[in-house]
């Protein structure tokens, strides 16, 4: 995996997560978009946690390039903006999933186990108005890029 | 209809001296002040340039090239609209002077058409000011407009950067019960609130805005009510 967040308190978090599955590792980190295309083309993860608004070049820029040298990775867009605000744009840049920052930790972890078990579209998960988490299935995610 | 009466400061300046006093007292009897003299029209830029008046009037005892690029001169270097009095008809120049900015023309061939012909160009130029004046209004108003919104832009970012990231650090830290992460994250958390606030409050006292009103538009009242 690889997790690309601006915050290193919440690339630890992140990792700790992630690392509650023993099928997953943490391959390595990125702190800004050029950073997260130079780790995807180097370590070809599987999945990509992706922050959409790091400074200077921001996830949301970095995607497509992100998904033009790792074709075979899955993005989830992974953001504190509200996802009526970015999800479709993020969606459209390819990521398979929104994941709104404010998710609890299982439902971080299912997000990544479902994309990485071919969930790709399944849709997003966003807080609830109850304060749980609910997904979607209603986003179709985008046909792989040829590589 | 009538119009309403304009008032401009105008500078003339004229070769035949004896049109000076002539050409002021048209303009006074317009109702306009004429803010300065000048026989030489060499020296009308430097004083064109000196006293900023809304319009200069220049008259020439001939309509020669040289003096052409003279009046032209004063259109582009001093800012000033300029209007020619010219005391024959000549196509070719005025066609000339149109070109390189010169405003208008007028002829004083005929000492009784002046004030006529000089009332009906100023007021002509005093609605072309008045235009100009509000496409000016207008831009500076867009320009304002846009300043304030990329200013909103910047500080929603700011506040998604400093304070929505750190809250969600603190919310996940909280979730995987690392309290003492989660709570070091609320505080920087506040800090960074706090300094943001500050910052916009002294921006807006800056401005004029009493701190008074400033804090009472913080109320819930004010805000939803």
């Amino acid at each position: 995996m690889l997790i690309c967040d601006d915050i290193e308190a919440m690339r630890n978090l992140l990792r700790i997560i992630v690392e509650l599955d023993p099928g997953f590792h943490v391959a390595g980190e990125a702190g800004n978009g050029d950073e997260a295309v130079s780790q995807a083309r180097a370590l070809q993860p599987d999945v990509i946690l992706l922050d959409l608004s790091m400074p200077g070049r921001t996830g949301l820029d970095a995607l497509p390039s992100i998904r033009a040298v790792a074709p075979a990775a899955a993005v989830i867009a992974f953001s504190g903006l509200d996802e009526s605000v970015v999800r479709e744009a993020a969606l459209a840049a390819g990521a398979v999933l929104f994941l709104q920052k404010g998710a609890a930790p299982d439902a971080i972890l299912a997000a990544i186990e479902g994309v990485h078990l071919g969930g790709r579209g399944a849709g997003y998960i966003a807080p609830a108005q109850n304060g749980g988490y609910e997904t979607r299935a209603d986003v179709q995610a985008p046909a792989p890029l040829d590589s | 209809m009538t119009e309403a009466p304009v008032h401009l400061r105008i500078l003339i300046a004229n070769e035949r001296i004896e049109r000076l006093d002539l050409l002021a007292k048209v303009l006074e009897t317009l109702g306009h002040e004429v803010v300065g003299r000048e026989i030489d029209v060499h020296a009308v830029g430097a004083l064109t340039a000196k006293l900023r008046p809304d319009v200069a009037i220049v008259g020439l005892g001939d309509s020669s090239k040289h003096a052409l690029d003279h009046i032209s001169a004063i259109v582009r270097e001093a800012f000033c609209p300029v209007i020619a009095v010219l005391a024959a008809h000549d196509a070719e120049w005025i066609a000339d002077a149109s070109k390189r900015g010169v405003y208008a023309y007028l002829l004083d061939e005929r000492p009784e058409e002046l004030q006529s012909a000089l009332d009906i160009t100023l007021r002509r130029f005093a609605e072309h000011h008045a235009l100009q004046g509000a496409f000016d209004l207008r831009n500076e108003e867009a320009a304002r407009e846009e300043e304030f919104v990329r200013s909103k832009q910047r500080q929603a970012l700011e506040l998604h950067d400093e304070v929505v990231q750190g809250l969600a650090v603190a919310d996940l830290a909280l979730k995987l019960g690392r309290n003492g992460e989660s709570e070091a994250a609320l505080v920087a958390t506040l800090e960074r609130a706090r300094a943001i606030v500050t910052r916009e409050l002294k921006e807006l006292q800056r401005k004029g805005h009493p701190l008074e009103q400033l804090i009472g538009d913080t109320s819930p009242e004010a805000n939803h009510g």
